[in-house]
């Protein structure tokens, strides 16, 4: 059965209760950050951060501000692209619906973060892990494999789902605006959600569940267009094209290099031969 | 755009990708010349061949320094799977075919002839043929598959296009000729004919690579214009195009002896064209 996650981000409150218990539950430690004008913190996601609240500040069409309240987490694609260039095969996406990344066949090489459509790359690379992580590794108390200079990324609390759990964040939050279910069920529900706050007058609700990427098992409610919550409006599987990039590439090699060159050297040979 | 870049991906890649397309494109350019002249210039396939095996070592090691000091002996991963639809991998077992034929057994063959080492090699004309060809078709896969890399991913300037691995492999190709003519012209026993020959491929080659980069700006969009008006404008119209591919083919059209000079001018030409891609996608 495949799980997914819908992100109602028309009930979501922005308190973070899902990032803390993201961290908490999987052991993450915290992270040194600055105050960059946002209350957004940390201002990106990283190897320590699998999950952040997203705050973003749009015209509520009347003359004022109106916010919203976004995540940036791994979106557990249909069709993922970290999984499809991962050289090592060290990605999967497993039966019940999450994308996860083997970290013991990982190498860190980076491939998969710059194949991410989603928030500027959603794996992120690990240099180090922290004294209470290693403590625990140790102690054999570890939820899944942990391995320095790695790629790391939401693995959808596969811990607590075999355990028959939902994940932290959506047992975390307190407004039901994250939910941990089927997924075939969570899209009937934001569906109906949508119909729903379309008639209370958010003519732009929709929900969020790009067909680039074969669909995502991250699903959102959104009350915006995608950008404004700092989603890409069609994403694509980054290596739809790769066929095709290999032909122009061998036709550019082929045609154009392969035959004047011959000629030069044929004509060669040729004079060579006159001369003789 | 990527909102929140990290420059995982930097220099120590850029050299990697500048030596491999070197290491594909030197033998290419050399077995090219020696099956299309009849032998003529089977000097211009032994110096190729020669150079594809330090090329490729130093490849690999500046792969392993690119890799986590504590994932770095654990590349053998990369081996233990084949994915051809995954362009690392793709580039894994490639390089490691190419490097054994182009690598290995083909400059095993000139070896034999030369120093007589491994005589049972000898005279083995129809195998080196065979082999040549092959070595060149899988050479052309080493020049692109790192373009192909970047090109498969959800970078704005590396995938807009279909053509960045159609510049890879043209630019590669410019870099082996030059390589070439560079040691040849270093060489103690000069070569003029040859010299002349291989600046004529030269020149059509750089024709070809900036055909090729001015189609795969014009199929960029918005992309294209961190290399056209943005940050890496200098770089691109300085470095690249004046550097790269006017300056080597004015100098070479004025009739002075300049191999040396065009060679290097060249090279840097390439290596920049590489540089400006992968940072340019990551501004």
């Amino acid at each position: 059965m495949a799980y997914g996650l819908l992100i109602d981000t028309s009930r979501c409150t922005g308190c973070r209760g899902c990032q803390v218990a993201c961290k908490a539950w999987n052991q993450l430690p915290a992270e040194k950050t600055e105050f960059t004008g946002s209350i957004e913190n940390p201002p990106a996601n990283s190897g320590e951060t699998w999950l952040r609240v997203t705050y973003h500040e749009v015209s509520n069409g009347s003359g004022g501000v109106k916010w919203l309240f976004g995540q940036n987490r791994c979106m557990h694609c249909l069709e993922p692209s970290c999984a499809a260039v991962c050289a090592a095969g060290a990605i999967k996406k497993l039966d019940n619906g999450a994308i996860r990344i083997d970290q013991e066949v990982c190498i860190g090489c980076k491939n998969c973060h710059y194949a991410c459509p989603f928030f500027g790359g959603v794996p992120r690379f690990r240099e180090e892990l922290s004294e209470d992580e290693n403590d625990l590794i140790d102690k054999g108390l570890m939820g899944g494999k942990r391995v320095t200079g790695t790629v790391y990324k939401c693995w959808m609390c596969q811990d607590r789902i075999e355990n028959g759990l939902e994940t932290a964040c959506a047992t975390a939050c307190s407004v039901r605006a994250i939910q941990f279910g089927e997924r075939e069920e969570l899209l009937a529900k934001a569906e109906e959600r949508v119909a729903t706050l379309q008639v209370v007058g958010e003519t732009k609700a929709a929900v969020y569940n790009p067909k680039g990427v074969g669909g995502t098992g991250t699903i959102f409610i959104l009350t915006d267009d995608p950008e404004a919550y700092g989603l890409p409006e069609d994403p694509q599987v980054s290596t739809a094209n790769m066929v095709t990039k290999w032909l122009t590439g061998l036709i550019t090699a082929g045609v154009l290099t392969i035959v004047p060159f011959w000629m030069v050297f044929k004509a060669a040979e040729a004079k060579g031969k006159g001369g003789k | 755009m990527r909102t929140t870049a990290v420059d995982y991906w930097h220099w120590l890649l850029v050299i990697e990708m500048f030596l491999g397309g070197i290491a594909g494109a030197c033998f290419f350019a050399g077995a090219l010349a020696d099956l299309a002249s009849k032998g003529k210039y089977r000097k211009l396939a032994k110096i190729g061949s020669y150079c594809v095996l330090p090329l490729v070592v130093v490849t690999l090691i500046f792969l392993l320094l690119d890799l986590p000091p504590s994932r770095r002996f654990y590349f053998w991963h990369f081996m233990m799977i084949f994915k051809p639809l995954s362009s690392m991998n793709q580039g894994v077992w490639l390089l490691s075919l190419f490097t054994l034929i182009g690598g290995v057994i083909v400059p095993a063959i000139y070896l034999a002839e030369d120093k007589g080492i491994l005589p049972f090699l000898k005279g083995k004309e129809g195998l080196r043929k065979a082999l040549s060809i092959i070595g060149i078709i899988l050479s052309v896969g080493v020049m692109g598959y790192s373009g192909v890399i970047l090109a498969d991913k959800a970078v704005p300037l590396w995938s807009t296009s279909l053509f960045l691995p159609a510049t890879w492999i043209a630019v590669s190709v410019v870099s082996g000729i030059a390589l070439i003519r560079l040691i040849l012209a270093l060489s103690a026993e000069k070569d003029k004919e040859a010299d002349s020959m291989l600046a004529k491929a030269l020149k059509l080659a750089l024709i070809v690579a900036a055909v090729a980069i001015a189609i795969f700006l014009f199929t960029s969009g918005d992309a294209a214009s961190v290399l056209i008006s943005g940050s890496y404008a200098i770089l691109f119209w300085l470095g690249v195009v004046v550097i790269g591919i006017v300056a080597p083919i004015v100098l070479d059209a004025a009739g002075k002896d300049m191999a040396t000079v065009v060679s290097v001018l060249t090279l840097i030409g390439v290596f920049l064209y590489k540089w400006i891609i992968l940072y340019g996608g990551q501004v």
